[in-house]
């Protein structure tokens, strides 16, 4: 199935991506953020607060904004 | 619906259009102009071994246009690429708005004042490291044509407690309502682009909660000030002197001058002239050069002698001709050996006087 996917950390990423069905938010989150805490994320589905084990659906949107962003 | 669902609905109507309607510009790359040419003369090259059936020359040439060829096509790519920038994603109308209305749960305040963009939101109150620098207002505004994003923001401070040095600077990394975004620089770009409002503000509001004490305008240690090493009253940075000697940092009031040299000094590195008492840098200060105490240079006379030497000295001088004028004046004393001769003994008197 397909999510819309938003990674706000780093350079950012948002585009449409590929998860099996039955993908949590926890699940999807270790995948593309491998070793980092979710804690230290804002993590929203469908622009909701939502908890790690929620299961994605299809056509869902998927947030993933880090809560310190270092300015310069 | 209701009014204000109404009135962002159009907003997002609105905005959805003018971001359809932004051109990134391409970034201006270069021609390969040079490439182009190496590989025609190599060609060329190749063409005339080949007509005059020089074997050798044939293999070379035909290994360098070859490989020119190989540069070339990766030049003529990049070129292509740098040219046409592909058109970024942009978020539908729904989107927008669903952005938008999501703003009221993320955010304490969110505005539309029909006022150019006019879209806001109101951060809480931040406070980092213990300098409160209250609720900041993040304000989108439309940019100018052909610039790097559609639109821009400001962030405003809505009790501004900004640095005692300068108060353009309301947060260690706004200066002037602009934001130095760092390592938010990219994806704040992207969603620009994309038009994914929630997305910005919530970036924008999450890097005014962060503090880089690597590279802020200026530091929140110096925040409120610099303290003055000697009496620790806080100062603007501009305000305090150095000393000269030690280096640390002092206030108007514990900053002082040398009498000689008028660079300024801590009360530490500073002596007492010990005839007129004022106060001396230890470089300016010089030793009598006979009760070796410490005076400025206002102080010593040529012969580097403080005035009580100095006058001791001329005591001392005139004594010793006084000593040297009466031994002139008063009768010789017989020679040490000879035996001195009474008076009687030669047939005179004694005549006292």
């Amino acid at each position: 199935m397909k999510v819309l996917f938003i990674n706000n950390d780093g350079g950012g990423f948002a585009d449409q991506i590929d998860v099996q069905p039955g993908t949590t938010v926890a699940q999807l989150f270790e995948q593309k953020c491998p070793g980092k805490d979710a804690d230290a994320y804002l993590i929203r589905v469908d622009r909701q607060p939502c908890a790690p084990d929620q299961v994605l659906q299809d056509g869902a949107r998927v947030s993933f904004t880090p809560t310190k962003i270092e300015g310069a | 619906m209701k009014k204000h669902e109404r009135t962002m609905l159009k907003f997002a109507g609105r905005f959805h259009e003018r971001l359809h309607a932004w051109e990134q510009p391409a970034d201006a790359s270069e021609f390969p102009v040079s490439s182009w040419e190496r590989l025609a003369r190599w060609n060329r090259q190749l063409a005339i071994a080949r007509f005059r059936g020089w074997s050798l020359a044939e293999q070379r040439a035909q290994r360098l246009v070859s490989t020119q060829i190989e540069q070339l096509r990766r030049e003529l790519a990049a070129f292509a690429r740098n040219s046409m920038p592909p058109k970024p994603q942009i978020m539908g109308v729904r989107d927008i708005y669903g952005d938008i209305m999501a703003l009221y749960d993320e955010f304490e305040e969110v505005a539309l004042d029909g006022k150019d963009l006019g879209l806001s939101v109101t951060t809480p109150a931040i406070e980092l490291e213990g300098v409160y620098l209250g609720p900041f207002k993040i304000v989108l505004e439309w940019d100018i044509p052909r610039s790097y994003r559609p639109f821009r923001y400001r962030v405003v401070a809505l009790e501004p407690n900004p640095a005692a040095s300068n108060e353009g600077v309301t947060h260690p990394h706004v200066q002037d309502e602009s934001v130095c975004e760092g390592d938010g620089r990219h994806s704040i770009q992207l969603a620009c682009e994309q038009g994914r409002i929630l997305d910005l503000f919530n970036i924008v509001s999450h890097l005014l909660e962060t503090y880089n004490a690597d590279s802020p305008y200026i530091a929140l240690s110096g925040w409120n000030g610099l303290p003055c090493q000697d009496c620790g009253t806080a100062m603007p940075p501009d305000d305090l002197w150095v000393c000269e000697r030690c280096e640390s940092r002092l206030c108007n009031d514990c900053g002082i001058c040398c009498i000689d040299c008028s660079d300024t000094f801590c009360r530490s590195c500073m002596t007492t002239c010990e005839a007129c008492g004022d106060l001396c840098c230890n470089c300016c200060l010089s030793a009598c050069a006979d009760c070796s105490n410490d005076f400025c240079r206002h102080c010593l006379n040529e012969q580097e002698r403080c005035d009580h030497c100095h006058e001791q000295h001329i005591e001392e001088e005139e004594t010793d001709d006084e000593s040297t004028e009466s031994e002139q004046l008063s009768p010789s004393e017989p020679p040490p050996n000879v035996t001195p001769v009474h008076a009687e003994s030669v047939g005179q008197t004694a005549v006292s006087t």
